[in-house]
C-alpha cells in the first residue's frame, strides 16, 4: 500500500514540477549514438552478458539489448556504456 | 569514471575471467565500488575485463564467492613501466644523460658577438670580455648578473661610453657605444700664404696673419699674399697665416673636334656562345652553328658558382655576339663647337682645385678644316690660389 501511495505522490510531483520521468520515477534513460554506442542510466545490475546479448535489471522489469560484438565499455552502479553494433532494444515487463 | 591517464598512472590490468557467474562478479564489483571497464565475453565460460591495479587485490574475495578464476593478459601503466625501466637501467641512464647534456650544452656560450664598434678593435673587446668571463665554451650558468658584467666591461674599456651585455640563447651579445672624441685640431706651424698661380685677386679673406694684397691686385706665382709675420717690423712674431684667397686665373685652351663620328647600331641579330668554365679553362658547349654575322660587338657574362662568399672556380660564360652596323655621322658645326666648349671647360675644371668655378668664357678663334673644328678659348676662372709656405725661423736672427 505504501509503495503505491509513494508512486502516486511521485507522479503528481513530476506533473506539478515538470521534472523528467527518469529523475522522479527511476526509469532508465537511454542515449544511443547510431548503432555503435549505447548509454543507459538508472539500471539496477547486470543479469546476463554475452557478446550478442545484454540483459539489465531495472527498477521495474528488465531491459534486453541485442547486438553483435557487444562490449561494456564502462560500468558504474547506475550507468552502463555499451559499444558494439546494437540491433535491438527490448523492455521485458 | 576517472580520466584515462589517471588510470594509466595508477596502473591497470587486462584480465581473463574464467567461470560461469561473470555477471554476478560484475554486480558485486559494482557494489563494492571496484571499477571495471572494457568488459567483453568470449563464450559462456570466459570473459575479459580491465581493472585498476589496486582494485585487483580487492577482487580476490569476490572471485572466491562467485567461483571465478582470473589470469592476467596484459599489464599497463606507470607502475609496470617502472619495473620495466628498472631492468633497462642503461636506457634510463642514457635518457638522463641526454637531458643533462641538453641542459649543459644549452647553457654554454657558443659565440660572442660584438656590435657597434668602429674605432675600438673587436679583438680588444673580446679580450676584455674574456677577462670578465665571457668566452666561447664557458658555461653561461655561472656568469654574474648582466649589470655587473656591464659595469666591469665599462671599467675595462674606457673608450666606450656605454656597454650592453645580453645572453641571447647561446650567443653572448656585447653592444658597444663608443665615445665620440672631438677631432684634434692640427697645430699649424708658422707659415705664409703665397700665390699658387699668377692671378688677379678676386677676393681675399684673412683669418690669421697680415694681409699683403688687396682685391684687383695682380700677383705672380709665389707672391706673398698673407704674411705670417706680425707685430713690429723690428721684432716680428711668426704665426700660422690662414685665409681664403680667390684669384681670377686666365686659361687659354685649344680643342679639336672631328665632325665625322662613327656610330655602331645594333641590328638585333645575335649569336650566342656558351662556355663551361673550369679552373680558368673554357670549354665551348653551345653555339656551334655557322656564324651568320660578320660585324659584331661582344657582350660577356660570367655566372660562377658560389655559396655565400665562397667562389668556386666552376661556372658558365655566356657570350653574345651582337651584330651591328657602323655608320658615319656628320655633326653640324654648332654641335661640334658646343662639344668643344664643353670639353675645354671640363679640362679647365679638372686643373682647378674643388670650389673653383668659371666666371667668363670667350671663343678667341675658331676654324674648320678637313671636317674638323679647331677652337681656341679664353677662360676666366675663379679659384683658390692660397698655398701654405712654412716660415723657417733662422736661429740668431
Amino acid at each position: 500500500m505504501k509503495n503505491i501511495w509513494g508512486r502516486h505522490l511521485r507522479k503528481i510531483a513530476a506533473k506539478i514540477l515538470d521534472l523528467p520521468a527518469d529523475v522522479t520515477m527511476e526509469m532508465p534513460r537511454i542515449t544511443m549514438i547510431g548503432q555503435i554506442h549505447m548509454y543507459i542510466e538508472n539500471h539496477r545490475g547486470v543479469l546476463q552478458f554475452s557478446d550478442k546479448e545484454l540483459r539489465l535489471l531495472l527498477t521495474k522489469g528488465q531491459l534486453l539489448v541485442r547486438g553483435e560484438k557487444l562490449v561494456i565499455r564502462a560500468i558504474l552502479s547506475e550507468e552502463v556504456l555499451i559499444e558494439g553494433k546494437v540491433s535491438g532494444v527490448q523492455f521485458i515487463e | 569514471m576517472q580520466h584515462r591517464w589517471i588510470k594509466w598512472f595508477n596502473g591497470y590490468l587486462v584480465i581473463m575471467i574464467k567461470g560461469k557467474r561473470v555477471e554476478r562478479l560484475i554486480n558485486l564489483a559494482l557494489h563494492k565500488k571496484i571499477e571495471i571497464w572494457q568488459i567483453s565475453r568470449f563464450d559462456e565460460q570466459r570473459g575479459r575485463m580491465s581493472i585498476q591495479l589496486i582494485d585487483f587485490f580487492r577482487l580476490k574475495p569476490l572471485l572466491k564467492e562467485t567461483g571465478c578464476r582470473t589470469r592476467i593478459i596484459s599489464k599497463h601503466g606507470f607502475p609496470f613501466l617502472l619495473t620495466k625501466l628498472r631492468k633497462r637501467y642503461a636506457f634510463v641512464g642514457g635518457f638522463l644523460a641526454f637531458l643533462c647534456m641538453l641542459f649543459v650544452l644549452s647553457n654554454v656560450i657558443w659565440s660572442v658577438e660584438v656590435v657597434g664598434t668602429e674605432k675600438i678593435p673587436k679583438s680588444q673587446v673580446l679580450e676584455m670580455a674574456k677577462q670578465v668571463g665571457i668566452q666561447e665554451g664557458k658555461l653561461s650558468l655561472f656568469l654574474d648578473d648582466p649589470d655587473k658584467i656591464k659595469a666591469r666591461l665599462m671599467e675595462k674599456i674606457p673608450d666606450a661610453s656605454w656597454i650592453g651585455f645580453r645572453m641571447n640563447g647561446t650567443k653572448a651579445e656585447i653592444r658597444v657605444v663608443e665615445k665620440i672624441i672631438p677631432e684634434e685640431k692640427q697645430v699649424l706651424g708658422p707659415q705664409h700664404i703665397v700665390a699658387k698661380k699668377s692671378a688677379v685677386i678676386h677676393d681675399i679673406f684673412t683669418t690669421h696673419g697680415k694681409q699683403m694684397v688687396r682685391p684687383n691686385d695682380f700677383v705672380k706665382k709665389g707672391d706673398l699674399l698673407i704674411s705670417g709675420l706680425i707685430g713690429k717690423e723690428e721684432s716680428p712674431v711668426a704665426v700660422a697665416a690662414k685665409g681664403v684667397v680667390e684669384g681670377e686665373v686666365w686659361y687659354e685652351t685649344e680643342a679639336v673636334i672631328p665632325r665625322l663620328k662613327k656610330q655602331a647600331i645594333y641590328t638585333g641579330e645575335k649569336h650566342r656562345n656558351i662556355y663551361l668554365r673550369l679552373w680558368g679553362y673554357e670549354l665551348k658547349i653551345w653555339g656551334f652553328g655557322e656564324l651568320a654575322i660578320s660585324k659584331y660587338e661582344i657582350e660577356e657574362e660570367n655566372h660562377m658558382l658560389h655559396w655565400r662568399d665562397k667562389q668556386f672556380p666552376v661556372g658558365i660564360k655566356v657570350e653574345d655576339l651582337l651584330e651591328c652596323e657602323f655608320k658615319q655621322i656628320k655633326i653640324s658645326t654648332e654641335e661640334a663647337v658646343a662639344t668643344a666648349k664643353e670639353a675645354v671647360k671640363q679640362d679647365v675644371l679638372a686643373k682647378m682645385k674643388t670650389g673653383g668655378y668659371i666666371k667668363e668664357e670667350k671663343v678667341l678663334h675658331q676654324r674648320e678644316e678637313n671636317d674638323k673644328v679647331y677652337i681656341k678659348m679664353h677662360i676666366i676662372a675663379i679659384e683658390d690660389i692660397a698655398l701654405e709656405k712654412p716660415i723657417i725661423i733662422q736661429q740668431g736672427d
